[in-house]
């Protein structure tokens, strides 16, 4: 390798200092009254549960049903719009087709209730909106195996089913002004639903004339909205919902109608809940640990290596950049990762092993010069020798790092992918935790070529152009200091002996 | 200023070899005596079950003058587990703890571990709060962490985990068989995998001796040390490779090795140092805020590192000297044996 021109390390630091203030601060474009985001800093990293706080739930169908693999799609896309219509966007929600589980995460909203058992319980509630003829006490609402419910009344009669979800094209909640109520509105549908032969307005149409005068109860899974008389046949396809609704419970209930009911009962196998307490004080403990650590390992390889220490430095400081601009997606068109508490831990140990890069290649330079090579000599030498040696502690660790993203992370990602020869027949267990500690490392490691390896190489080789940084010191080698103080020491005994044979000589 | 702290590089390491073995093996011996008495836990999400925890502190209607506070916040763990078993007819474990809170003060904490077949449903955290309320009406309870784990989904999550592992095993003698063929042959290749068994065994006994139970935390830091691990041996071995060639034939295996070591030494070293450095920052801090979660995460690691680090110096080059000696003189015997029997 040629020395490198001299500007050029000015260059590569440049690059990384900018890549730090960005990674962390981020660039932001005031538009008017609106902060458009251009490249993502550490505030917009999307934590995980563990920091944020929030819930993570597993859902499967109830034992001995086996969901088919539609089901269980539309059972995704349904808590999908549950949960969008509640206000949560930064969700992660994967379906384990194969074994019939879905898995949901979310962090909880600032002024959020915390309310864990209700919310679990309005995620996973069936939605199955029923009109029956009659007023039973009771429903039950059974899951066939082939995918077909039979509701029953208290007396373990089956019940006559006028209208179900599935019949309704849009709900609407609304208000009448007249009643000072308000209602869900109904929009029936005009085409018969699939294996259905009727449509939704047919077939209310044909429910009211054969319970004209009577009452149809409206259910909404096993609670009794309302219990209205049929005062006149209703062919023109709309109905109403009426009961004691206020504006937030009617707005509800028209978005679980049209969110649709589930295809199978959801029951809560697994879940867990973090308070958003608990997750801040830890996140501020762990970056009290990352610069603290950061800070002593930087003293150290300067006060070692003194100039590779220095680059080391800057190297280092470029490799956390770079692994939180990776975890955010710094460019705001990249997808981000969720970063938790041992992903932090992952980063911080990823400095700790990435310093290794810089430390093989100082040691090596050191002791080139110690045999007695010159600098530019040294400096070649103890680039293209420690290679090999930062290749293999790579390695290693890369092959680590995609066995704990396969193990530990989501279905459908690549890693897990890879790992499906060998790991098809165990379930999904998503540990977002462990998944995130194996993505910094990954990242980390990676980015440990470009910046030990690379960057630091090409900082060295520039700075030793200059003629004030061309000390062997400099690079660790103290033994022409050694060799300057022994040969004054002997001058000085020389002298010393000089002048006492002079001396006894006058004598 | 620091001086070159190792400017003088002529240890005899393989002399001390035995010791150096001997001493592992006691480390091992405790751990395995540990293990004895205290037992492996396995995690509620390995095994199933479940775990609450709440914050609490006194209301703001008991005033200083009032019985002291401390008599408030007495909780009796007897009565909250008799609670806790009529919300959910399980016998629960209970754990009451102070730590530092971010904001300053103290954060009082109690923790209730159920580990039956059938976990909790939803409600529980919030009847049982109701519960202890009642029972003491001056604190406030809070639930902050809740975990609820179906024994199916654990056993299963068990069996992945225990696959992770004996997967990077698998990939790393692979690696390690491929890497040793130019290195060291079958005794270098051998000999690092011992080393790394000694590191997996540290981090096990770690988890056993801190009482930890094993989660998905022990397997991430078990696999971090197994790709750590074995770099730092790698390195070591890959030196004793180019000194072979600079020595030649008549340098002897302890001289080759100890030449290496010496030599390697600064990285050894100061690598190691500045990852214990970084890891032991974490374990103070986590203990300081009690983070539970990254404790159980960074002490072994930090085990782990140093086991690692000791392995890679004394462990399998000790081994591997020894190995060869043990080959050579076999070799010689045999010479020997059939020179005298021609005669």
């Amino acid at each position: 390798m040629k020395r490198v021109g001299k500007p050029w390390f000015f260059v590569v630091a440049l690059l990384i200092f900018g890549l730090a203030y960005t990674s962390f601060f981020g660039v932001y474009k005031q538009n008017g009254d609106l902060q458009e985001t251009i490249i993502r800093g550490a505030k917009d990293i999307r934590w995980g549960t563990d920091i944020q706080g929030g819930v993570s739930v597993t859902f499967g169908p109830e034992e001995n049903v086996d969901a088919t693999n539609d089901q269980i799609e539309s059972a995704k896309s349904i808590l999908e719009i549950r949960l969008v219509s509640s206000g949560v966007t930064d969700y992660e929600l994967y379906a384990d087709k194969d074994n019939d589980r879905l898995l949901v995460s979310f962090p909880w909203k600032d002024n959020n209730s915390q309310d864990v058992a209700g919310t679990i319980k309005s995620l996973s509630q069936s939605a199955e909106l029923f009109f029956i003829g009659g007023t039973p006490n009771s429903i039950t609402i059974t899951y066939n195996e082939d995918g077909t419910k039979t509701v029953t009344d208290e007396t373990g009669a089956e019940c006559d089913i006028v209208l179900e979800g599935k019949d309704v094209k849009k709900a609407e909640s609304g208000y009448i002004s007249n009643d000072n109520e308000f209602v869900v509105s109904l929009e029936l549908t005009t085409e018969p639903a699939e294996g259905e032969e009727l449509s939704g307005k047919e077939k209310f149409a044909q429910g009211t004339e054969t319970y004209l005068n009577k009452r149809i109860s409206i259910w909404m899974d096993d609670v009794c909205l309302s219990a209205p008389t049929v005062n006149n046949v209703i062919s023109d396809g709309k109905a109403q919902i009426s009961g004691s609704f206020t504006a937030e419970s009617s707005k509800t209930l028209a978005d679980n109608i049209n969110g649709g009911a589930l295809p199978f009962k959801l029951v809560t196998i697994d879940y867990s809940s973090v308070d958003p307490t608990l997750g801040t004080d830890a996140l501020q403990a762990m970056l009290i640990a990352g610069i603290i650590a950061f800070a002593l390992i930087c003293v150290f390889m300067i006060a070692y290596y003194r100039l590779p220490g220095v680059v080391a430095c800057i190297c280092l400081l470029g490799q956390v950049a770079g692994t939180i601009a990776a975890v955010s997606g710094y460019f705001s068109v990249f997808d981000s990762f969720t970063l938790t508490l041992p992903g932090i831990a992952g980063i911080i140990l990823s400095v700790g092993m990435g310093v290794d890069a810089n430390i093989i290649t100082a040691e090596r330079i050191r002791e080139e010069l110690r045999k007695g090579k010159t600098l530019d000599g040294a400096i070649k030498a103890g680039s293209s020798n420690s290679f090999s040696a930062i290749f293999d502690s790579n390695v290693t660790n890369i092959i680590v790092s995609v066995i704990l993203m396969g193990v530990f992370g989501p279905p459908d990602t690549v890693w897990s992918t890879l790992l499906t020869p060998f790991l098809w027949m165990f379930g999904t267990s998503t540990t977002g935790a462990i998944y995130s500690f194996g993505y910094t490392l990954l990242v980390g490691v990676i980015l440990n070529f470009v910046m030990g390896v690379a960057a630091s190489r090409i900082m060295i080789s520039s700075l030793s152009g200059y003629k004030l940084l061309r000390g062997r010191r400099l690079y660790g080698d103290y033994s022409e200091q050694k060799k300057r103080e022994i040969e004054a020491a002997a001058a000085k005994a020389y002298t010393k002996a000089h002048a006492e044979r002079k001396e006894a000589a006058e004598n | 200023m620091v001086k070159s702290y190792l400017a003088r590089r002529d240890f005899d390491f393989l002399k001390y070899r035995r010791r150096f073995l001997l001493f592992a093996l006691c480390v091992i011996l405790v751990g395995v005596v540990f293990n004895v008495v205290r037992g492996t836990k396995l995690d509620i999400k390995f095994t199933g079950g479940a775990m609450l925890k709440y914050s609490y502190s006194l209301d703001n209607t008991v005033s200083d003058s009032d019985v002291s506070a401390s008599d408030y916040m007495k909780l009796d763990k007897t009565a909250i587990a008799g609670m806790v078993k009529e919300v959910t007819g399980q016998d629960s474990t209970i754990t009451i703890a102070q730590s530092a809170s971010a904001e300053g003060g103290v954060k009082n904490t109690i923790t209730i571990s159920m580990s039956g077949k059938k976990t909790m449903d939803e409600d529980t955290g919030d009847q049982l709060a109701e519960k202890m309320t009642a029972e003491y009406p001056h604190v406030d309870f809070a639930m902050i962490e809740s975990n609820s784990v179906d024994a199916t989904t654990g056993s299963e999550f068990f069996g992945k985990c225990l696959m992770a592992v004996l997967l990077a095993a698998v990939f790393m003698i692979l690696y390690v068989a491929l890497r040793f063929r130019k290195i060291g042959g079958m005794s270098a290749g051998v000999t690092a995998i011992i080393a790394i068994i000694h590191d997996c065994l540290i981090v096990y006994f770690t988890f056993v001796a801190f009482g930890f139970s094993l989660n998905d935390n022990f397997i991430a830091v078990l696999l971090t040390i197994i790709g750590y691990s074995i770099n730092s041996t790698i390195i070591i071995y890959d030196r004793i490779r180019e000194n072979r060639e600079v020595m030649g034939k008549k340098a002897t295996y302890a001289e080759l090795a100890n030449r290496s070591l010496n030599e390697t030494l600064g990285r050894t070293i100061n690598t190691n140092l500045t990852l214990i450095v970084a890891v032991l920052t974490v374990v103070i801090v986590a203990f300081i805020y009690d983070i539970t979660s990254i404790i159980t995460f960074a002490v072994p690691m930090l085990a782990g590192v140093i086991a690692g680090t000791y392995s890679s110096m004394f462990i399998s080059n000790s081994l591997w000297v020894s190995w060869r000696e043990y080959r050579d003189a076999k070799l010689a015997q045999k010479k020997l044996s059939s020179f005298s029997k021609k005669k």
